[in-house]
């Protein structure tokens, strides 16, 4: 069962916004939806898998950073706030 | 000669330009001329790219030179608005990216660009690629060509729209569950969903990363393996990509799979007639056609419907107001996210966040995520066996035809339940492609899937042309 105050703790911790209306759709929608992937519990268990022998992990040297400042005015160009070459928020201590 | 769009494929196309029978400034006017007449009423474009004719004109400079062009060299493509162009405004769809300029090109963008592909525009989709009728965009539904009352599938739903509208030879979608296929199959086009690695994803703005990948919407199966040809391979900038065949290629045995009982409930009566239809065919044919066993799938949606939002809710979590994007101003930071998350995202979109966000909490972790990815890999191995004993496997595209505007966006549930042919192998990772098949009494198109072992898209090719010779 998914509650009024369930969506008010998830909508809390994605950092979205939800009106008392939304709240009501959002519950409903995630209650029939959340009761439909529950069939997974009648699925099969993974007895003994063997991981794939294809995949690998894949890594490479670390070398070849990029300039500091090389892109920073195209970047900060699509920043919504911005001053003297940096991302500019609010303060978060008071 | 007159211009004929309806009979064009990229092909005849390029035969055309190298016979100077037109120039790719034509061709791109021509598609320009469309898009003015039809795009008003369909929703296909979300922006048209003022510079067409003068890139295809550098394509026409070359060809009067008796220079070397490629196969794509002039043919007009359209582009899903979630694949960065560089300079270009690139939204997904979404009122949080609306005014967003790509500062990079994605990589098959500039695969693209090299073969000097022209692209007449980005196209409308379900925001973020979320959803399996183009309904989700922040900027209007796409309107289905064939049946402008219905819908074209999405999320690729401009992409499909533009290409069975006449407006591009050709386009580029994304798939993480069916958003290439679904559209595709309800506009009578050929969509292909590359096995996951095959084209890189560096450029196309992530929704679930395990399952993404781009692919070809065209005319035809040669269309789409041309474009495959030349946007696939393996890109240092996308970790996760691989040149084919990672995996040992093995002959073809003509004999093809249907997962007779995967398809007994839920699908519409005139699909299962059209598909058994097709079944004849093949047989008819030549091939074989036996039972396989893929029972698994019927908790295919469900594991979908687990890991995509738990890799949606991380994946979206970059969009804050701060770096790019839509920022709404509220009385402290935390109320500055909250409000340019509450109001730049739609209500899917946010739906899927929160979903993700609940199946990855402690107390249900294991009971929802970590059961669903055990399912995936057993779902994987099924059709390792599978593919023991077959070439393809044979299913429908989607369990009904497109259905009318408006019809199911009160029911997230049901319109979730479309997509249970096409998750499948985007949880496997496989290849699969959507071909025509007929139509339905009411004239609506119908889409047969072929689905291949990893890196096998050349069987796809092989036997999606043999089908459609028929």
């Amino acid at each position: 069962m998914i509650e009024i105050a369930d969506i008010e703790k998830l909508a809390g911790l994605v950092r979205i916004a939800v009106t008392e209306e939304e709240k009501i759709k959002f519950q409903k929608d995630l209650e029939s939806i959340l009761n439909y992937v529950s069939e997974l519990k009648d699925a099969p268990s993974l007895a003994d898998f063997k991981d794939d022998e294809y995949l690998k992990n894949v890594m490479r040297a670390d070398d070849n950073a990029y300039l500091p400042g090389g892109f920073t005015d195209e970047i900060l160009a699509e920043a919504p706030n911005r001053a003297d070459g940096y991302f500019k928020v609010k303060k978060i201590f008071n | 000669m007159a211009l004929d769009l309806n009979k064009l494929t990229i092909a005849s196309a390029h035969d055309s330009l190298l016979a100077g029978d037109f120039k790719a400034a034509d061709l791109a006017t021509a598609y320009m001329d469309e898009i003015n007449q039809k795009n008003g009423d369909l929703n296909a474009y979300l922006e048209v790219f003022g510079d067409t004719v003068e890139q295809a004109k550098l394509v026409d400079e070359k060809i009067s030179r008796k220079e070397e062009v490629s196969v794509l060299a002039g043919i007009p493509l359209a582009i899903k608005d979630n694949i960065l162009i560089k300079g270009r405004k690139a939204s997904a769809a979404s009122k949080i990216l609306e005014n967003y300029t790509a500062t990079y090109d994605s990589t098959v963008i500039e695969k693209l660009k090299s073969k000097e592909a022209i692209f007449l525009g980005r196209t409308n989709m379900d925001e973020f690629a979320m959803g399996g009728s183009g309904e989700n965009s922040a900027f209007g539904a796409t309107k289905n060509p064939n049946d402008s009352s219905r819908v074209t599938g999405g999320s690729s739903s401009g992409s499909a729209a533009a290409v069975a509208g006449g407006m591009a030879l050709a386009a580029l979608g994304s798939d993480t569950g069916g958003s290439i296929r679904q559209p595709a199959s309800f506009c009578n086009l050929v969509g292909l969903k590359p096995t996951y690695g095959t084209v890189s994803r560096y450029g196309l703005m992530a929704m679930a990363s395990s399952l993404d990948q781009i692919g070809p919407i065209a005319k035809t199966v040669g269309d789409a393996e041309i474009i495959f040809n030349a946007i696939k391979g393996k890109d240092p900038l996308d970790s996760t990509s691989a040149d084919s065949p990672a995996y040992p290629p093995s002959g073809e045995k003509k004999i093809i799979g249907v997962p007779e009982s995967f398809l007994s409930e839920g699908v519409d009566d005139e699909v299962l007639k059209n598909f058994y239809e097709a079944v004849h065919k093949f047989r008819d044919m030549g091939y074989e056609v036996v039972n396989v066993d893929l029972s698994l799938l019927k908790y295919a949606v469900a594991c979908y419907y687990v890991l995509m939002p738990a890799e949606a809710s991380a994946n979206l979590a970059r969009f804050d107001g701060v770096r790019y994007g839509l920022h709404k101003d509220g009385k402290d930071l935390l109320e500055d996210y909250q409000r340019t998350r509450g109001e730049g995202f739609g209500p899917e979109v946010r739906r899927r966040i929160m979903l993700g966000t609940y199946v990855l909490s402690a107390g249900y972790y294991d009971a929802y995520y970590n059961k669903a990815n055990d399912v995936r890999k057993l779902i994987k191995m099924a059709y390792q066996k599978v593919f023991d004993q077959v070439d393809v496997v044979l299913t429908p595209t989607a369990p009904t035809p497109a259905w009318k505007i408006g019809e199911k966006v009160n029911n997230p549930l049901q319109m979730y339940l479309e997509d249970i042919f096409t998750i499948p192998a985007n949880l496997a990772g496989i290849p699969a492609m959507s071909i025509p098949a007929g139509k339905t009494s009411d004239g609506l198109p119908l889409g047969l899937q072929l689905t291949a072992p990893h890196f096998r898209e050349d069987l796809l090719f092989s036997f999606g042309k043999s089908f459609g010779k028929l």
